[in-house]
């Protein structure tokens, strides 16, 4: 009795668990093959993204450096960092500054930039300007000197995104590229593909960092936060498709030109007054 | 079929099947929505609050401080100093007041309901050296000062208005040293074997000093007196002086004015690449746009002997006269450039009023 009892009851525990599974299977075809599941996951018709407001296929941004007009007074990166809740420490940035410099005579230049942490020195008593270029080359020769700000170049093609093994980062269709850090597994893929560094891993998230050219502010009308703070008109943001915006304007009048252009990745930041050494 | 190999199909069919089933409840419904990438993340960025609200936001309220700052040629943003505006004035502050006698009650209870505060930065000097520091790298147009030169220990704020900082320079307020011009007549003696009794030098080599600004001469006395510049004669005549002596030759030559004729005698004198290079090198955004310089720390060059200002020039240039600013300068110039620039600025003449008070 008590060997046969199991036996049978083992039978229709399966049996249940087959029927429910059948059943799933059943709801799961219905909703595959049915008229709204289908919608939803064929890319052509589907709605643009959930923004009020905004219509991602009406916008193409576009970025603009103009070297010669930087500063180097870092309030650009005192605002992202505000602005994205980016680690405030001198080894995370969304966006940066670097100096080169060409001291006595030489041909090379020396790059004070966020990668050398004596390049900046950091006032963490001001919580408005925490960084500052120090004035470090005080015996020296400088025969040229100049900041180029830099972030990430939201390139049309870009590498970032081939190498992602699970799709958390991706291009928008208004030319922005965004990571999904809800699905980012922190395999640091991208910060290495980056030919321009222009990605940081956030080692308390366990995720993936980068320049969204401030996403949620641009649907919003705004400029990104680094343009807004600029004292000096050294950044530039707008929009390609209306050809009255800052940056048409600026691609306009000036002769640009994007970093590392030999690496086909088609860079959407165009610098003006940059040299050859800067990549 | 044998049995066991439709057994196998069928196993095979249902793991398939199970795998279809998991996949789609495990992928985001909007994964493929746009791309290979999860569709809703896109909406989910944007919804974020922006912090930062542009200066614009600011006019409403503080109307008379902005007008005062667009008014002016400060272009830095109100948020780059008083910080990201976030939620201020905050979300459930009261409509403003409108009855003028409960106004400042009303506004001292709406700041405290205010969830975000604004920052009232009290280290003005580290703001404005933020950007006004003379670095390397910084671009000439950009003002620039060393601060314990241009100001010592003092906040910007003492003479410079932070909002509109372009200084009107008679209602700076003068600094305790000022030195006595009668003593100095009684000290200048020992100048005026080179300098010329009325400040205006014998000699082509050696600079005027009627009328010359009174803290560029203490500065100039001072590095002549720690070595810093180098000129045998005046750094053994500067080695004796104190800084009241000092303060006093400078309160005496900056106030005499019979330079003045000497200058106006000179007949007025178009130099075209002169002017062209004043603009290009941005001379005059510290020399003044006559030669006759606004700030106190840097000197006047209209009229000034030309060969004195070539020395002085090729001084900057070699490094041997050291001034960060100035030899960033100087370093642009040609040989030709620093002829025709000493030329343009020994010919230019006091043409109006402010020039004439400067001297």
């Amino acid at each position: 009795m008590t060997e046969k009892t199991p036996a049978v009851e083992r039978r229709k525990v399966l049996r249940v668990i087959a029927g429910a599974v059948a059943a799933a299977c059943g709801a799961t075809a219905l909703r595959l093959f049915g008229g709204s599941a289908k919608a939803a996951i064929r890319p052509a018709d589907a709605p643009p993204p959930a923004i009020p407001g905004y219509d991602w296929t009406k916008h193409r941004w576009a970025f603009g450096v103009d070297a010669t007009r930087c500063i180097g007074c870092l309030s650009c990166v005192a605002a992202c960092k505000n602005e994205n809740s980016v680690p405030r420490d001198t080894h995370h940035f969304r966006t940066w500054v670097e100096r080169y410099a060409y001291l006595n005579g030489s041909d090379e230049p020396v790059v004070d930039s966020q990668s050398e942490p004596d390049a900046l020195s950091t006032s963490p008593g001001n919580p408005t300007y925490p960084y500052r270029f120090p004035d470090r080359y005080g015996d020296q020769v400088v025969d040229k000197a100049f900041f180029v700000p830099k972030l990430c170049n939201h390139c049309s093609n870009p590498p970032c995104v081939q190498v992602c093994p699970v799709g958390a980062t991706f291009r928008t269709k208004d030319g922005v590229v965004l990571i999904d850090q809800d699905y980012c597994i922190g395999c640091r893929y991208c910060v290495q593909a980056c030919p321009y560094g222009a990605r940081t891993f956030n080692e308390a998230m366990g995720v993936t960092d980068k320049c969204t050219w401030c996403y949620h502010r641009i649907t919003k009308g705004l400029k990104p936060a680094c343009v807004e703070v600029c004292p000096a008109g050294a950044r530039v943001f707008g929009d390609l498709n209306d050809p009255q915006s800052d940056i048409s304007v600026f691609l306009r009048e000036n002769r640009v030109n994007v970093l590392k252009p030999e690496m086909g990745t088609h860079p959407n930041v165009y610098y003006v007054g940059i040299d050859r050494s800067v990549r | 079929m044998p049995k066991h190999i439709v057994r196998l199909i069928t196993l095979l069919v249902v793991a398939v099947i199970l795998a279809i089933v998991a996949r789609f409840y495990l992928v985001p419904h909007s994964y493929y929505r746009y791309g290979n990438y999860r569709g809703n993340a896109v909406a989910e960025i944007a919804r974020d609050p922006p912090l930062y609200k542009g200066s614009r936001s600011c006019a409403s309220c503080h109307r008379r401080i902005f007008n005062q700052w667009s008014a002016s040629a400060h272009r830095v943003q109100c948020e780059d100093c008083h910080g990201p505006s976030g939620d201020h004035p905050g979300m459930d502050a009261p409509p403003l007041p409108i009855n003028p006698d409960t106004h400042q009650l009303l506004m001292q209870e709406r700041y405290r309901i205010a969830t975000g505060r604004m920052q009232m930065p009290t280290n003005t000097a580290h703001l404005c050296l933020q950007c006004h520091a003379s670095i390397a790298g910084r671009p000439a147009t950009q003002p620039q000062v060393i601060a314990s030169v241009h100001a010592g220990t003092q906040q910007c704020a003492a003479c410079h208005d932070v909002h509109s900082p372009k200084i009107v320079f008679p209602a700076v307020p003068q600094v305790a040293s000022m030195g006595s011009a009668a003593s100095g007549r009684a000290a200048s003696a020992a100048c005026a074997a080179c300098h010329g009794a009325t400040g205006i030098s014998v000699s082509p080599m050696w600079p005027n000093l009627a009328g010359q600004q009174r803290a560029y001469v203490v500065r100039a006395l001072e590095s002549y007196r720690t070595g810093k510049r180098k000129a045998a004669p005046m750094n053994m005549m500067a080695a004796a002086l104190s800084d009241t002596q000092i303060a006093n030759l400078a309160a005496y030559f900056s106030s005499l004015t019979a330079g003045r004729a000497a200058v106006q005698v000179q007949a007025r004198r178009n130099v075209p690449a002169g002017v062209r290079l004043v603009s290009a090198k941005a001379c005059a955004t510290c020399h003044g746009p006559n030669g006759s310089s606004s700030n106190p720390v840097v000197p006047n060059l209209a009229g000034q002997k030309q060969a004195y200002l070539v020395s002085a020039l090729d001084a900057y240039r070699s490094g041997s006269r050291p001034e960060a600013l100035m030899s960033r300068v100087a370093r642009g110039l040609t040989d030709g450039d620093v002829r025709r620039l000493s030329l343009y600025y020994s010919k230019l003449q006091c043409a109006d009023a402010a020039c004439k008070e400067a001297r």
